[in-house]
């Protein structure tokens, strides 16, 4: 069972305006590849912190376990010194003995930290992990930017694990690839930072390298694409999804879209689609459910689980 | 296919009022996104998995690049 919780940047944007706002741009143009009507941005005063807050004092209502482990997922932390984990634990008042970690792998860090924080529990090391992604990536990036500002948008998650609710692993798969680093990241120009994609690029390597990593994934599980019963891949952009599924040959209703209404949160998209799924009863119990994240970096993860 | 075809599959795109020599013609990422779905469609499993593809921004460089993989006829 999915126990977790999410928020998102109270900015809800109507792309529709924005983007028929620019020159030469129609919003059903974009809308056709991105198959993203709406986006989150944060406001000012709301960060990577203030997200992370929100969605975690919403999931520990309803925990009445003391956290022992605490992993941070955050590609746009408010600080990097010191962690931003520390400032989180200690936002969310957690027991001083507790393990923290921050992860900044961007969009393939969920099934990283999925897989670290299960094996963690799964050796007694601690009986649970709060699980949180928090991305405000808008904030590097300008309202006249045609590439970025129609995709990617603000939101958090908090997820919940225990030794009862460790998903098993049936296999997972790890790749990087350190030439495509220019094609996403943070460009410096003075004192502004932004965001840089070369979509095309991270497209190929996109529609290259998850075909193969889910096809690697079901055979060292031993399984076929028709024993999965969920996919959840990353929430990039419907061309992408669409592009992975035609080339999987996956049927529609095996595979999870939630990016028209939430836009590309990065790390986010996975746990907050698995927190959705399982409100829509989508996850079916000890079946398993391929999950994959990939981007920026380059890099990907990606795992079949099946939670109980 | 051949020259003509892909010049069709780009006119399909991008909109023919925009272009005055499709020899000339360059696009955008999002015009770039749909010419290699429309591509893949065609030749599955060919299309993503070659060099540079993702920077043949413009006619020539893709014609070049389609004709260097024998996915199009040098007629």
């Amino acid at each position: 069972m999915i126990n977790g919780s999410y928020s998102l940047g109270s900015n809800k944007i109507n792309l529709e305006n924005e983007i028929n706002s620019f020159k030469n741009l129609n919003f059903e143009q974009v809308f056709k590849k991105t198959g993203i009507r709406y986006i989150h941005r944060a406001k000012k005063d709301e960060t990577t912190l203030t997200l992370a807050i929100d969605s975690s004092k919403k999931l520990l209502k309803n925990i009445d376990e003391e956290i022992e482990s605490l992993i941070f997922i955050s590609q746009s932390p408010v600080s990097t010194i010191p962690a931003a984990g520390c400032l989180l634990h200690e936002k969310l008042n957690l027991k001083k003995e507790c393990f923290v970690l921050d992860i900044i792998q961007g969009c393939s860090a969920f099934p990283y930290t999925l897989t670290i924080a299960t094996n963690l529990i799964n050796n007694d090391q601690f009986k649970n992990c709060l699980i949180v992604s928090s991305e405000t990536y808008t904030k590097y990036i300008s309202k006249n930017d045609k590439v970025c500002m129609p995709i990617f948008s603000d939101g958090a998650s908090a997820i919940f694990l225990n030794q009862k609710s460790t998903p098993k692993i049936l296999s997972n798969f790890f790749l990087t690839d350190g030439s495509g680093a220019k094609n996403l990241c943070v460009k410096s120009k003075g004192n502004k930072q932004n965001l840089f994609m070369h979509g095309t690029n991270v497209f190929v390597f996109t529609a290259e390298n998850v075909p193969y990593a889910t096809n690697y994934l079901l055979k060292k599980a031993n399984l076929k694409i028709e024993d999965i019963k969920l996919f959840i891949f990353h929430q990039a952009s419907t061309i992408v999804l669409d592009t992975i599924r035609n080339k999987l040959k996956i049927p529609k209703e095996k595979f999870y879209y939630n990016v028209e209404l939430l836009g590309n949160t990065v790390s986010s998209t996975i746990p907050i689609s698995l927190i959705m799924a399982e409100k829509e009863k989508k996850i079916p119990k000890k079946e398993p459910i391929l999950i994959m994240g990939f981007g920026v970096g380059y890099s990907l993860s990606g795992g079949i689980f099946s939670f109980d | 296919m051949n020259k003509k075809q892909l010049k069709k599959l780009i006119k399909k795109i991008i909109n023919p009022k925009k272009i005055k020599n499709i020899e000339d013609q360059t696009w955008d990422s999002l015009a770039h996104l749909s010419i290699l779905t429309e591509l893949e469609k065609l030749f599955p499993n060919k299309i993503t998995s070659i060099e540079k593809i993702a920077e043949a921004s413009n006619y020539k460089d893709m014609e070049r690049i389609l004709i260097s993989k024998k996915l199009l006829l040098n007629d």
